[in-house]
């Protein structure tokens, strides 16, 4: 009864979220059209009105058509699992999806988990040499990576990996002679290709959940079941690892999970800056040219991944926190 | 131990891999950036349409070259205006499936152009005269619209007929529906609302049925004319391959171009550095090209024309502005070479005059003796105050100038926000005029609303494009926008009143209806150009401040070499499409593999 109690929750939340993702992006100002009204004013020596026109009529975008009708076609769409048509690649949404997401979640998630679990042993190898010079390095090379801006890191790791070193492939996800398959040669090219954005995904992530770490780590060194354990005599590396290290990474985890729903939506900057096919790259075009279709599509894909993985987080804290388990 | 050994095994299973991939390029190539919609659908009639493969796969009848003057036929071997038609005599030559190219392929391009795009209705119909030879007749053969039906690459080869002819009866019915609706329109009169209702049901429906239709999907390739056909695409790449059955196929020498996709300026700034590609033209600071001439020597820039000033206009319905010696102070107390270094660095300079013409172009236009007839607008604050004391302005003991009846002269400076470069200009600008003595705002114009705002003349003075030379790059096109088409609507300007020149009292307006009609006659055409030239001049409806460029950075000896010397009039094709010139110079075989 709780689990479907639970999935109807999930099932009104989506409904929620999703309408609002639309007002949102309905509510956004500028016309998808306006942009090659522009250019057909130019071309054509038109007025700009008469160029908005034609545009609507090239791109199939009817502003007049009443916003509660867009809303209901909407959702009845993405209930049958059709995220809707973008206006500025003529092509359905879920084609959009199907290209780019693969590449999205291979970079993504690899640098998620590598981010978590880098930034996590260190957080907490961090925590246990308290009061030693590691203790004060780590956390400050943390917090110099955390300063500096995403953007000029993914430049940095481009033009000195890429340019300087030339250990970096520029662009792509790989060699356009290659034909993609299973195997180990394009499995191999397909990693070098995504070296670039995965450093500049992962180093930020370890940063941030390294310092996160660190924090819950030096807390619960300071609780009582961790003293009783050092009087109990127990070695550092036993209270480390079974009192310590596995209190401190709980609360992450809902973190964690909220992060891998938003992988779906790529990121835009590291791959606009590496030229990576992944979503983040659409999500960027999707703004610029105000293709509201395709926004719509892409952000209720992230909402519907941030609250499934926030669905399997619970699940996931019920099993690891057995406190949680017996509530 | 162990660890070491992995990653040692890592690295090298990597450079194996990496090696057989680049080992896979086949023959020579040149490297390209661009942007393009993906999923690719090898249809022209979509926003996006084929992205930078555009001018490889599509030919025009004809490239002109502005510098010159000068029509390079195409797939047009000659033509010419007979009455109320243009006459084309077309290239034997062939799609790059072989199939042949004729008369036919113009009569159903054009039906689709006007059914998909509504335009042009101009043309009124095709006639088919034989294999080679069609005309088309015209509603009009304003000089304009000629230049226009030989330069656009979609005037000829967007549907080839035997890839389209299947929706051709549909698109010729919707094109001669919209072609009525556009003439009752044109005439003034009122569109019957079934006759609309009509169209819209029939144009959405064949819209669809195109929108829908792949030919790289559905034939599995794009037939297409032009010296290129793009064979592979990619999220990120696109690769075209030389059309074996273009008529100068035995020229190129090059058999492959590969576009990366132009993602970012940051990408494709490292990629020309890494000489990953053999040309782009992406803007880019002066501090940074600086950088990069020490990282990649062999990169070069050629600054090229993008036929078009950007300029301080003024709105004459404010009656400050309407004051000549107001407007010519301001003109005195602009640095402008400054605002140039500042706004973008790389552009010409305009600091003399405010002629109307081309920068670039003025040799081409105005003879050195009659330069020297015109007032001279070089940098003189002391010439400006002088000017206003003249006419009557004060200077208070704050520092700001008066005008004769006591009031402060206050103005704002508007500016289109998204564009960035004009929004550095238009703060220098303030600034300038600031320390002159003027009280001066800056005013930002949100997105959206440019448009807006100037038609409605809900501005005083704005950073604006002056002239410009689009579509047809002569000085025609740029009188007839500053004193017909969107400056006159932003600013105005009396155009049609007389004034005071040495050749009597003129109308600028009427002056640039009688240069349109002269173009073929190059002396008569500089006469009327000297004419506006010295009104537009004497009598300030704006102040230019710089010609933009296009900076094109190219990479000589890395992959292909034979670029073209630093005065060959043909870098002035770029602008509107860099790619025609990269085209030209393939197809004529002159870039050609390094070895």
């Amino acid at each position: 009864m709780s689990i479907l109690n639970k999935l109807l929750q999930i099932f009104i939340m989506t409904f929620l979220a999703l309408t609002v993702v639309f007002f949102i992006v309905q509510s956004m100002p500028g016309d998808p059209a306006f942009g090659l009204a522009v250019s057909i004013a130019q071309s054509r020596n038109m007025s700009l009105d008469k160029a908005l026109e034609i545009a609507h009529n090239i791109i199939g975008y009817n502003p007049k058509e009443p916003l509660i009708l867009r809303y209901l076609k909407f959702i009845r769409n993405i209930f049958v699992g059709n995220f809707g048509y973008s206006t500025y690649f003529k092509t359905s949404v879920n084609e959009i999806i199907e290209k780019a997401l693969p590449w999205t979640l291979f970079v993504i998630s690899i640098a998620t988990f590598i981010g978590f679990f880098t930034g996590v042993t260190l957080g907490a190898f961090s925590a246990q040499k308290r009061s030693t010079f590691i203790d004060t390095l780590i956390p400050t090379i943390f917090s110099i990576i955390q300063a500096i801006p995403a953007f000029v890191l993914a430049v940095f790791i481009l033009f000195v990996g890429g340019v300087k070193l030339r250990l970096l492939p520029l662009g792509g996800a790989y060699p356009i002679n290659m034909n993609p398959g299973l195997y180990p040669g394009f499995i191999l090219t397909a990693f070098h290709h995504a070296l670039g954005p995965l450093l500049a995904t992962s180093i930020p992530q370890i940063a941030s959940w390294g310092l996160a770490m660190r924090g819950n780590c030096s807390n619960i060194i300071e609780e009582d079941f961790v003293r009783f354990a050092k009087i109990r005599g127990l070695p550092d590396s036993t209270i480390a690892r079974r009192y310590v290290r596995k209190n401190a990474i709980l609360p992450l985890v809902a973190s964690l999970a909220i992060g891998i729903g938003y992988m779906l939506g790529g990121h835009t900057l590291v791959e606009v800056i590496f030229n990576y096919p992944g979503i983040g790259y659409y999500f960027g075009q999707a703004i610029s040219v105000r293709d509201f279709g395709l926004l719509t599509g892409l952000f209720s894909l992230i909402v519907i991944g941030v609250i499934l993985a926030t669905f399997i987080a619970e699940i996931l804290y019920s099993i690891i926190d057995p406190r949680v388990k017996a509530q | 131990m162990k660890k070491l050994n992995l990653i040692l095994i890592f690295i090298l299973l990597l450079t194996i891999v990496l090696t057989l991939s680049s080992a896979q390029v086949k023959g020579p190539e040149i490297r390209f950036a661009t942007t393009w919609p993906y999923p690719f659908h090898g249809n022209a009639f979509g926003p996006g349409a084929i992205g930078g493969a555009w001018w490889f796969a599509y030919e025009p009848f004809a490239y002109y070259i502005p510098a010159t003057g000068e029509y390079i036929p195409r797939l047009a071997v000659s033509w010419k205006v007979e009455g109320n038609k243009l006459v084309v005599n077309l290239r034997k030559t062939k799609w790059s499936d072989g199939t042949p190219f004729t008369a036919r392929d113009i009569e159903c391009n054009v039906a689709f152009l006007q059914a998909m795009w509504e335009w042009p209705y101009e043309i009124a119909g095709v006639e088919v005269r034989s294999e080679n030879n069609v005309a088309l007749v015209l509603s009009s053969t304003h000089p304009f619209l000629i230049h226009s039906l030989l330069t656009d690459g979609a005037i000829s080869t967007l549907a080839p007929s035997h890839v389209y002819g299947k929706f051709l009866t549909e698109a010729k019915e919707v094109a001669g529906l919209g072609r009525k609706i556009w003439e009752l329109r044109t005439q003034g009169k009122t569109v019957p609302e079934d006759m609309k209702r009509d169209y819209d049901k029939k144009a959405t429906a064949l819209r669809e049925k195109i929108n829908n239709f792949s030919p790289i999907k559905e034939m599995g390739r794009m037939p297409v004319v032009g010296t290129y056909e793009p064979t592979k695409v990619t999220n990120t790449e696109m690769v075209l391959e030389k059309n074996k059955y273009h008529w100068e196929a035995g020229k190129i020498r090059i058999p492959r171009v590969v576009f990366r996709r132009w993602s970012s300026n940051e990408f494709v700034w490292a990629s020309l550095v890494a000489g990953e590609l053999d040309a782009a033209h992406p803007s880019i600071p002066k501090d940074v090209v600086d950088q990069f001439s020490l990282l990649n020597p062999g990169l070069k820039l050629k600054a090229v024309s993008d036929l078009s000033e950007f300029a301080l206009v003024f709105n004459f319905e404010k009656p400050l502005f309407k004051d000549l010696n107001l407007r010519k102070a301001i003109a005195y107390a602009l640095n402008r070479s400054k605002i140039r270094d500042i706004a973008a660095w790389q552009a010409k300079d305009i600091s003399d005059y405010a002629h109307g013409v081309l920068k670039s172009m003025e040799k081409v236009w105005l003879a050195p003796d009659f330069l020297k007839t015109l007032t001279d607008y070089s940098y003189n604050p002391t010439k400006a105050e002088a000017i206003l004391k003249e006419a009557g302005y004060t200077k208070g003991s704050d520092g700001l100038w008066r005008t004769s009846d006591g009031k402060i002269v206050a103005f704002t400076v508007s500016v289109y926000g998204p564009h960035s470069d004009w929004v550095l200009a238009a703060r220098e600008i303030t600034e300038q005029l600031k320390n002159f003595g003027f009280k001066v705002e800056l005013k930002i114009i949100p997105e959206g609303m440019r448009d807006t705002v100037m038609r409605g003349g809900d501005y005083e003075t704005a950073v604006e494009f002056g002239t410009a030379w689009w579509g047809f790059p002569n000085p025609a096109t740029g009188y007839t926008r500053i004193y017909q088409g969107e400056v006159a609507d932003f600013t105005r300007f009396p155009a049609k009143s007389k004034f005071k020149t040495p050749w009597g009292d003129l109308s600028p307006y009427d002056l640039t209806e009688k240069l349109q009609t002269v173009l073929s006659k190059p002396a008569e055409a500089k006469d009327y150009v000297a004419k506006l030239a010295y009104i537009t001049n004497e009598y300030l409806p704006m102040i230019p401040f710089l010609e933009k460029v296009l900076p094109i950075f190219y990479l000589d000896g890395k992959r292909v070499t034979g670029w073209p010397k630093e005065d060959d009039p043909r870098w002035t094709l770029a602008p509107g499409g860099i790619e025609r010139l990269y085209v030209l110079l393939l197809s004529q075989g002159e870039l050609r593999p390094k070895y």
